[in-house]
């Protein structure tokens, strides 16, 4: 039953500038958390940035992140407690074991996927990290709207992901030219809870 | 035995109280029953409960441990390797740390992709489990399920890093450790048992029917079969309770997985706890109710037949008590009645004491009538022959009987309303006279009984019943009584009662034929009469016996000086009376009227007599007498021919004799037998001429041939002129109207001279022969033919 509604409004734009992005649910309510990657022929600039994913109220923030292949992701941990972050995903696998303030090395995602965060005393603990092709990547805001800027003309191959989607979706192919354009899209999703520290005190969530 | 009144009261009693015994052990037996079963049921339902809950429990801490094994960094590692040999160590490894049975590792989608165990092919129901599994999102599911016939607890938990990269299945065999501990919490046993359904299973009835295979179970095997055999008939549903085959247990049902049904059809195996309650305590309990119930109704009815016994002895007392009664007055004994305090006996009481008075009152009353006569109310015959019964033996008195003479006619002029009033007069009368007698008593018809207690001679008594001598006065005529008087004396007679009254009877009898009309019984008379009767009463006996016989007496025709007919006479020889004159018997006899019977047997004898002498050659013609009453029998000329016939005689061979005397009686009658007699061709004569009621107009009248002359006039002829002067003008007279004339009674050959000259045809007589006997007749006559001389001088 779970069917990607995946409508590309403008399908053969060639002029660059600006590209806007509204991603929703299949109720048609703005999804956050989104993440589309704009993929290219052509041979893009590798821009090594440097991410960040705070652990902060035993919560990893963000909670979506979307980085391009080869940027070194910083852990620093706000938190009293240590945390032992983990990903036993295949584009990543790592381990941070218990520390506290910022660990001595950034983490390197050099592999193109998804790759998914735990800590090993925190089990609630959850983050999604997007390791992308190209640089031309983003998560979607509280309004479900991704922004690209400076888009080079040409056609792009949009790849749509969420944690929460049933299905994969298939790669879109998108023409950039000069006009400012907004595209929809629609993922189908089983809503979900973010992920949030129980509540504190003796409970059922502690057993 | 059990027809009394008594017995069927206990057995009616006994009954009832059995009956109301039986229903209530019965009703009690039965809901003690109920309520053990009842009480059974809620004990395995409290005991399903507890066991519900076990289940749960464990459930709840196997996901616990479950869940906390898969938290496992290191599991989580391991598993994230996603090598083969790795998942599966750790799967041991980490499976026996909480001692899982069965371990295995499923795909998020499904996928198994390790297992301790070797889980059968298209297990289908992983996919189910894995769905509800996912539903549940991280709490993680137990369930049970069956794999390769073992019962397990299936805990599905995703090991989650941090997101969900597998699923860990791990089960828990539902096994004798686990029976154990629930048994321990409950204390039932338990088993633990797979059903399958039945092909072509409807799933209207869901027919289930218990897998043999494995069953896991705190009962021994031996128990366990029988507990089980009943189930393997029965469709099995959750809750539900069964005996085992003894009742030693009863089991419940409990249902440790949902049916599951695909296109209407149950299809999976289900799985289930089976709780067994021992019932044998409450069984036991029940029999023990039983016994003592059996005990109660035991004494209880030994009680009841004992109190019956003596309950009904007081009530069926006085019954006994009137029974007694009842038989006192039907033996007509009296008594005093019974007291009786019970209504309903007490009337029957009261009944049967007036019953035995009135009773007593008929009974006085029929006494009264048996004894006494009801017209003149003096002693009847009855009343007399029980009162000489009490005096005999007796010397002292005398017995009188009055009879009034010709009463018959004073009955039939005067009628029987004034004969009546005479009768009571004449008692009234004897009832005053002096001496008075002992007893006064009317023994029927005219005949009164005096009773005098002194022997008194016959003028006294004629003097002492005087009274009876003056006139009566009947309907205003004066009439006077003649009466005749017997008097027995009893130092006469007195023994027999029987005795007494006959020869009372028969002086009173003389008593009419005296001319003073008294006479005193005298000794012999009733001999006398005895003799007679006893002559009546052998006649038959002696013509049986030969005691009669007959004899020949013969007649000679004085012309010829041959014997060519002669005179049959009956001769009788009595054993006990010695010889009896004929005149004497005959007479009897023909007042008997019996007198048809010897001449019948007579004229059979001399027929008989005849045939024989006819043979020999002898033709003799022999006469018969023949009386009053055998010639008014019209039949006579009928049985003579055909008398005659069968013997083979001619008619002329018999001759009959009749007096004058015979013919006055129905003379019309008598000449037309005798008519029908002489056209037949038998003799006829007339005999004893001259003597009793002869007339000449009879010798006119009959049609005889011949006139036999008295032997008065014969006897004595010889002396006597007058005699000699009758014999010959009868002869001339007989002989005038063309009749034979026989002299009977000659004497000697004076008279022979005498006859001859009177000119009589045949003579008869002692002088030529008394009567004889056939044989010697048969002598008497050759020898007379062969020597006539001696009888006829020259």
């Amino acid at each position: 039953m779970c069917l990607l509604f995946a409508s590309v409004c403008l399908p053969c734009l060639t002029l660059a500038a600006q590209l806007s992005f509204q991603v929703q649910d299949q109720q048609g309510d703005a999804l956050p958390d989104a993440v589309i990657e704009l993929r290219s022929e052509k041979l893009l600039p590798h821009t090594t940035v440097h991410g960040e994913i705070t652990q902060q109220n035993l919560t990893f923030v963000p909670w979506v992140s979307a980085v391009q292949k080869g940027t070194l992701v910083e852990f620093p941990n706000r938190d009293k407690t240590r945390h032992h972050v983990y990903s036993f995903s295949a584009p990543k696998v790592f381990e941070l074991k218990l520390y506290a303030n910022t660990p001595e090395n950034p983490v390197l995602f050099d592999q193109p996927g998804i790759v998914v965060l735990g800590c090993n005393i925190h089990d609630h603990m959850q983050a999604y990290v997007y390791v992308g092709e190209s640089p031309f990547l983003s998560v979607s805001d509280e309004a479900g709207n991704i922004t690209f800027d400076n888009l080079p003309e040409g056609q792009y191959q949009v790849m749509l992901w969420h944690p929460w989607q049933n299905k994969e979706s298939q790669p879109q192919t998108i023409t950039v030219d000069s006009d400012v354009r907004t595209a929809h899209f629609v993922i189908d999703i089983s809503k979900q809870s973010k992920p949030a520290p129980p509540r504190r005190g003796f409970g059922k969530n502690y057993r | 035995m059990f027809n009394s009144f008594r017995s069927r009261l206990i057995t009616v009693l006994v009954c009832l109280m059995m009956l109301v015994q039986l229903a209530t052990a019965f009703a009690s037996l039965s809901a003690m029953k109920k309520e053990s079963e009842r009480q059974g049921k809620a004990a395995l339902d409290v005991a399903s409960n507890v066991f519900a809950e076990t289940l749960s429990n464990r459930a709840a801490q196997l996901i616990t441990a479950v869940k906390i094994l898969t938290a496992d960094f290191a599991f989580k590692r391991a598993v994230a390797t996603q090598e083969k040999f790795t998942v599966e160590s750790v799967l041991e490894n980490h499976g026996n740390r909480i001692n899982a049975d069965l371990s295995f590792l499923l795909s998020p989608e499904g996928r198994l992709l390790a297992s301790t165990l070797s889980i059968p092919e298209g297990f289908s129901r992983i996919d189910d489990i894995l769905l509800k599994a996912k539903q549940k999102g991280t709490e993680g599911l137990t369930v049970i399920v069956e794999i390769d016939k073992t019962v397990y607890q299936l805990v599905l938990v995703p090991v989650r890093a941090p997101t969900t990269i597998a699923w860990v299945g791990m089960g828990f065999a539902l096994d004798e450790a686990l029976a154990q501990e629930v048994k321990n919490i409950t204390g039932l046993d338990v088993s633990f048992a797979i059903s399958a359904p039945l092909e072509k299973g409807d799933p209207e009835t869901s027919d289930e029917r218990l897998q043999a295979g494995k069953t896991v179970s705190t009962l021994n095997d031996e128990i366990i079969s029988s507990v089980f055999s009943p189930f393997d008939q029965m469709d099995i549903h959750s809750k539900d309770a069964i005996f085992s085959e003894d009742e030693a247990y009863l089991s419940m049902f409990f249902a440790l997985n949902e049916p599951q049904q695909d296109n209407n059809l149950t299809t999976q195996n289900r799985l289930w706890a089976i709780l067994h309650l021992p019932f044998e305590p409450w069984l036991q309990n029940f029999r023990n109710t039983r016994a003592q119930l059996i005990i109660i109704f035991a004494i209880t009815l030994i009680l009841a037949i004992t109190l019956g016994w003596y309950a009904t002895k007081n009530m069926t007392r006085p019954i006994m008590k009137l029974v007694a009664y009842a038989n006192r007055i039907g033996q007509g004994k009296s008594g005093k009645p019974p007291r009786i305090n019970i209504d309903e006996l007490g009337i029957l009481s009261q009944t049967l004491t007036d019953m035995q008075k009135n009773i007593e009152t008929r009974e006085q009353e029929l006494q009264y009538q048996a004894n006494h006569d009801g017209l003149t109310g003096l002693a009847n015959r009855v009343a007399v022959e029980s009162y000489l019964q009490k005096q005999l033996p007796r010397e002292n008195g005398c017995l009188v009987l009055v009879n009034i003479r010709q009463f018959k006619n004073i009955n039939s002029m005067l009628g029987f309303d004034n004969g009546d009033q005479l009768l009571c007069e004449v008692a009234l009368r004897l009832q005053t006279i002096t001496p008075a007698p002992e007893l006064l008593a009317r023994l029927g018809g005219d005949e009164f009984l005096l009773i005098f207690s002194d022997d008194m001679p016959p003028d006294k008594i004629k003097k002492t019943l005087a009274p009876l001598d003056t006139k009566f006065l009947l309907s205003d005529s004066s009439l006077h009584l003649r009466t005749s008087i017997g008097i027995l004396p009893f130092d006469i007679s007195h023994h027999d009662v029987n005795d007494i009254m006959r020869r009372i009877d028969i002086a009173n009898h003389s008593a009419k034929n005296h001319s003073d009309g008294i006479t005193v019984y005298q000794t012999g008379e009733d001999e006398n009469y005895q003799r007679e009767l006893t002559i009546i009463r052998d006649l038959q006996g002696s013509l049986d016996n030969n005691h009669i016989y007959v004899v020949y007496q013969p007649k000679v025709n004085l012309l010829q000086q041959r014997c060519l007919s002669a005179e049959a006479l009956i001769r009788w020889q009595h054993p006990e009376l010695g010889f009896i004159p004929p005149d004497q018997f005959i007479s009897l006899i023909e007042n008997a009227g019996n007198i048809q019977l010897v001449t019948q047997w007579m004229i059979r004898a001399v027929l008989r007599q005849l045939a024989a002498w006819k043979k020999e050659g002898m033709e003799m013609q022999v006469a018969v007498n023949l009386s009053a009453n055998d010639l008014c029998d019209p039949s006579l000329p009928e049985v003579l021919k055909n008398g005659l016939a069968e013997a083979g005689l001619a008619p002329s061979a018999l001759a009959l004799e009749v007096t004058e005397g015979a013919v006055m009686q129905d003379t019309d009658t008598v000449i037309r037998v005798l008519q029908a007699l002489r056209e037949m061709g038998i003799q006829l004569a007339i005999d004893d001429f001259g003597t009793g009621q002869s007339s000449l107009a009879y010798l006119k009248q009959l049609p005889v041939h011949e006139v036999k002359i008295d032997r008065a006039f014969v006897k004595d002829i010889e002396n006597n002129t007058n005699d000699e002067l009758i014999v010959s003008a009868t002869v001339q007279l007989s002989k005038s109207l063309g009749l034979k004339v026989t002299a009977e009674g000659l004497e000697n050959v004076a008279g022979l001279s005498k006859v001859t000259e009177c000119r009589c045809d045949i003579v008869q007589g002692y002088y030529f022969s008394k009567p004889l006997k056939a044989d010697e007749f048969r002598q008497w006559v050759a020898l007379f033919h062969t020597t006539p001389g001696r009888w006829f001088p020259a």
